[in-house]
């Protein structure tokens, strides 16, 4: 491959992603609200619910988000937004991430509930840190370091408070950076030489 | 964006990717079959050395398949004349799945050379197919087979599983390695 061929190559990438970040990223920016809003309920039942109730929550939680992603998949690939192959190769990856965290849990006998989420957070940072670094997408990165360090740092030193900090933390920013995205994306559009 | 257009951008994608795939896969094959040689060398010795050289014999073999990584790395770059290739994000990619390796060891006090060695190749095979979806799937593929044979091993026959592990695991990288390399040519 030729210097010339490889910055062609290069230049014309640059113009397909920046034409991709301009029509996908302000309504993808929802998929990260939606999972900071069943992250904020779910993690602050965990907090403050007695009994069984927690694991109920979850379920509700976890059952109504999924169907409202699923809506909003359709939706947006209706639309023409998100029916890239990058899309999937995202969504396997953090599929991917999921059986992994089950994988530590089973085969390392992680029992309590505690434990059990601080593997799902950690990981969970992981993710927004790998996902981060591929797409070259700093605050990812960042909100993935931030996540796991805090989750870590509750988890050991207050125990008592983990669900709540884990609740407001990374709940609030994973809304935070799904409603940047969206308000950048509109941005982008109105902007006078956006698509 | 209109349909057309990202058809025109999707042939484009391919057509880049099919070329950089040709030129760089050779590299990304040798990477492989070295990591395949340091699984074969440090588990091997895992296996039959005792315990107190096992520190020494994992620092050795890790410092030396970096540095050819790293030789291999820069011979790659040079050769493709390409000087801003983004290598580093990679490499900050694999550091963050041996950092949650440390801290999972550190937190839940795993302290069984077995369990240990498990921890990592579950994440080894995690990057490999999270690799395999954005680049290649022979590299997913390696993955799931990596994390089915630890999770046998681990299971089935925990006093041979750094055995299984060198043989099965480090035969399968050099294997996919030279596979890669050869289809590369």
């Amino acid at each position: 491959m030729s210097d010339r061929q490889a910055m062609n190559d290069l230049r014309a990438i640059r113009e397909i992603m920046d034409r991709t970040r301009e029509s996908t990223s302000g309504e993808s920016g929802w998929f990260s609200v939606l999972g900071g809003v069943m992250w904020l309920v779910g993690f602050l039942g965990n907090q403050f619910l007695p009994g069984d109730l927690p694991g109920w929550l979850w379920v509700v939680v976890n059952g109504s988000g999924l169907l409202l992603m699923a809506w909003l998949w359709i939706r947006l690939t209706r639309q023409g937004h998100v029916s890239s192959p990058v899309m999937r190769s995202i969504m396997l990856s953090w599929l991917a991430l999921l059986v992994f965290a089950g994988l530590l849990v089973w085969l390392f006998e992680i029992h309590t509930i505690q434990s059990i989420l601080l593997v799902i957070l950690v990981v969970t940072g992981l993710g927004c840190t790998q996902m981060g670094l591929l797409f070259f997408y700093w605050p990812l990165c960042i909100i993935g370091v931030v996540i796991a360090a805090v989750s870590v740092g509750a988890f050991l030193w207050i125990p008592d408070y983990f669900s709540l900090v884990a609740s407001l933390l990374g709940g609030g920013l994973l809304i935070g950076n799904g409603l940047y995205q969206v308000r950048s994306g509109r941005k982008a559009k109105e902007a006078p030489n956006g698509s | 964006m209109d349909r057309n257009q990202a058809l025109d951008d999707l042939k484009s994608i391919r057509q880049i990717m099919d070329r950089t795939r040709q030129t760089s896969g050779r590299y990304g094959g040798w990477f492989m079959t070295i990591a395949g040689i340091m699984w074969l060398v440090g588990f091997t010795g895992s296996q039959f050395l005792p315990e107190s050289c096992l520190g020494w014999l994992w620092a050795v073999v890790s410092g030396l398949g970096t540095l050819a990584m790293v030789w291999v790395g820069t011979h790659a770059t040079r050769h493709s004349s390409v000087k801003a290739s983004p290598w580093w994000p990679f490499l900050l990619y694999w550091c963050s799945l041996g950092a949650l390796d440390i801290l999972l060891i550190w937190i839940f006090g795993i302290d069984d050379s077995t369990e240990i060695g498990l921890l990592i190749l579950l994440s080894t095979a995690l990057g490999y197919v999270q690799f395999g979806f954005f680049f290649h799937w022979i590299i997913g593929a390696v993955g799931i087979l990596i994390a089915a044979l630890a999770i046998t091993a681990f299971l089935l026959v925990p006093a041979y599983f750094s055995l299984a592990m060198a043989i099965l695991g480090g035969g399968l990288l050099i294997a996919s390695g030279l596979w890669i390399v050869c289809s590369g040519r």
